[in-house]
């Protein structure tokens, strides 16, 4: 069971939604993928403001995942171009949590986020106990994660992307593998990232009803 | 847009202009090397005798060229690959790998003719000789770089990871040249008899770079050839992953 | 924090799962193996192993060196966790480094100290090992950079360990001619070191961490999907 109440943890603030002068948008002109020679999508245009939420749904094979992995820099568009408005380096900003979770079978979840909470920039030092009460790994904290259940790495991953704060995160089924707790610790982590002014581009097949934009490619 | 994607993949896929040219270029160069070569043999055929050495010099008139050759499809999957990176033109990528398993071919061909030499003269097949032995390193970089394009399934990933080994191995070239000189000063000190190369008498000069023109015209045939496959192959993928 | 500290900190991170993953006791396995079976292969005189126990010893290190890189990207590769290491706010080239480095500590360190033990094992001359440690630990950082390159340009790959070796090999065949010349002049004239040839080592080695670090850095990012 997750308990999220006794959370004390408040991630880092980015240029709030609000703050129109300062708002940091993202940006996906024209943007091409195509897979071997096959053209898996061309001409996707969007911008994302500060503060927003974009579902991204369609079926096996329409590029989600591509997307997600392009915004990161993890592949190389066809064609196009993604930015951010303030025009600075994306791939350095962004959490990517995928379908493989590059958790360390051999590591502790505290020593996890423990090494996680130093891959980043910031100056805040966040409360490791924090993000591993949020995880519902408390008990769990100091055996190894290999033993850990499908549901508790997706959990634990989860609980890195509070532990180095980026502006943006690019979730590809969050909900994967999650019971009703852990997908209401996806929607939680995904309202405060949003409140703080952050963005997040999230991959589901099932409706997300707190995103305020969406895209269905097409396959 | 679309149009430009379109471009992009067709450039992958359907060089017009290159086929073209090379439809063009294809009699031309291979009847070339074909004359040069059977020029080349006739010479070679006509060469008298070394007085040391007897009729087995006449094996110089392949290995030499051939051992030029290893090098010099070394250097063509370099310029070609670089071509690619710089420009990015996927026809460099198409070369190189046409061009990879032609110089491997004429590699191994240095390294036998030099065994075949080797035999009367040493009395023994293989010496560690310096030149023999940067050859033999230099055959397993081409296999090395054969395997890598291999084992990759997706052909953009392949392209680009047998890149970066063509230049990795293009530093590689000179430096394991300069090693094993030293290597074989260290153990051998210059008693053994190599290929006399710098006092050629005239006679044994001429038919020598006739042949080296010759294989070097084979060398572009075949890569040719090769290259105008790997492009058909390359069609073949669009057509089928269009199916 | 710095990029300095993130490094730091991914370096103690790969000391940490080096040491965990069990990887180095299989890795001195293998060298005492080879040592014992070049007695069965080339008889047990100890002239001959004494003659013969330096290039043994820098083949077998060699050879070693290539087994235990074999992983070094494949399991991240594997488990997304080179995504996470691409998405470091770090150069990918520094985050490499303080990987590589992790594995020259964690695995080569501990390898190059049983170096005297195997060579003992050899019947190698007393004044041998001095200078056969210093041209290992000159030529070493070149094996662990060339053979990265090698491993992450084999990630993802079937079979990607004999692909390494295949690719390496010719590349270390400079650091071995040196490893190897140094100690074949210390044999000649005993209790001296080839400064020359341990110089050329150093400076292969220091090449090959400034050159071998961009390459690693572009073989990875061609080998994402």
């Amino acid at each position: 069971m997750v308990k999220t109440e006794n959370f004390s943890y408040t991630p880092a603030v980015f240029p709030a939604a609000a703050d129109t002068k300062n708002q940091v948008s993202l940006r996906v002109e024209n943007l091409a993928c195509a897979r071997g020679l096959r053209v898996v999508f061309a001409d996707l245009n969007f911008t994302l403001a500060g503060g927003g939420v974009l579902h991204v749904s369609g079926a096996n094979g329409a590029g989600k995942t591509s997307l997600l992995r392009m915004i990161c820099g993890l592949l190389a568009p066809a064609a196009g171009t993604i930015s951010l408005s303030d025009s600075t380096p994306l791939a350095p900003q962004c959490h990517y949590h995928g379908h493989a979770d590059g958790l360390k079978n051999t590591l502790t979840p505290r020593e996890t986020i423990f090494y996680e909470n130093r891959f980043s920039t910031s100056q805040e030092p966040s409360a490791a106990e924090d993000l591993l009460v949020l995880a519902g790994l408390r008990k769990q904290a100091d055996q190894r994660v290999s033993t850990l259940s499908a549901g508790q790495r997706r959990r634990l991953a989860l609980a890195r992307l509070l532990a180095a704060p980026r502006r943006l995160w690019l979730l590809d089924e969050p909900y994967t593998a999650l019971d009703a707790a852990g997908r209401d610790l996806v929607d939680t982590l995904v309202r405060r990232q949003a409140e703080a002014g952050g963005l997040v581009v999230l991959a589901a097949h099932e409706p997300v009803p707190l995103a305020d934009n969406h895209l269905e490619l097409d396959a | 847009m679309l149009e430009r994607l379109e471009n992009l993949s067709a450039l992958y896929a359907n060089p017009h202009r290159f086929m073209k040219l090379a439809a063009r270029l294809h009699a031309p160069v291979w009847s070339v090397a074909l004359v040069v070569l059977a020029l080349g043999l006739f010479m070679v055929s006509g060469v008298p005798d070394d007085y040391q050495q007897g009729a087995t010099v006449r094996i110089m008139f392949v290995h030499v060229p051939a051992a030029w050759m290893a090098l010099f499809a070394y250097s063509f999957i370099f310029f070609a690959s670089l071509v690619a990176v710089v420009l990015r033109h996927p026809l460099g990528y198409l070369a190189a790998r046409a061009a990879a398993p032609v110089g491997a071919v004429f590699t191994l061909v240095a390294l036998v003719t030099g065994a075949l030499w080797g035999q009367p003269m040493w009395g023994t097949w293989w010496v560690w000789d310096a030149r023999l032995t940067s050859v033999l390193v230099l055959l397993f970089i081409y296999l090395g770089y054969i395997a890598l394009w291999e084992a990759i399934d997706d052909y953009g990933r392949a392209a680009r990871a047998t890149s970066i080994l063509a230049f990795v191995g293009f530093v590689n070239v000179p430096i394991v040249k300069f090693s094993v000189d030293w290597w074989n000063t260290l153990h051998q000190p210059a008693s053994v008899s190599r290929f006399a190369r710098p006092a050629l008498h005239a006679d044994f000069l001429y038919p020598l770079l006739v042949m080296g023109v010759a294989f070097l015209f084979l060398f572009l045939a075949i890569t040719l050839t090769r290259l105008q496959m790997e492009v058909l192959r390359q069609r073949l993928r669009v057509r089928q992953s269009e199916i | 924090m710095s990029g300095r500290h993130i490094l730091q900190a991914l370096f103690a991170r790969e000391l940490r799962l080096v040491l965990r993953g069990g990887h180095l006791m299989p890795v001195i396995a293998f060298v005492f193996i080879c040592v014992m079976l070049m007695p069965f292969g080339l008889g047990p005189e100890l002239s001959l192993l004494q003659r013969l126990a330096p290039g043994l010893l820098w083949v077998i290190m060699l050879m070693a060196i290539l087994l235990s890189l074999d992983r070094m990207f494949q399991a991240d590769f594997e488990d997304g966790g080179l995504d996470q290491l691409m998405l470091l706010p770090v150069a990918l080239e520094g985050a490499i480094m303080a990987k590589i480095s992790a594995h020259f500590v964690g695995i080569l360190m501990p390898v190059l100290a049983t170096m005297p033990l195997a060579g003992l094992l050899l019947n190698i001359r007393p004044d041998t090992v001095m200078p056969m440690l210093a041209a290992l630990l000159a030529g070493a950082p070149a094996l662990v950079m060339l053979g990265a390159i090698g491993a992450a340009l084999a990630v993802g790959v079937r079979r990607a360990g004999l692909l390494t070796v295949l690719i390496v090999t010719p590349l270390y065949v400079p650091v071995i001619v040196f490893g190897a010349g140094a100690l074949a002049r210390s044999l000649a004239a005993p209790g001296t070191l080839d400064v020359a040839a341990i110089a050329v080592l150093g400076l292969i080695s220091a090449a090959s961490i400034f050159l071998a670090p961009p390459a690693i850095a572009a073989a990875l990012r061609a080998g994402l999907r």
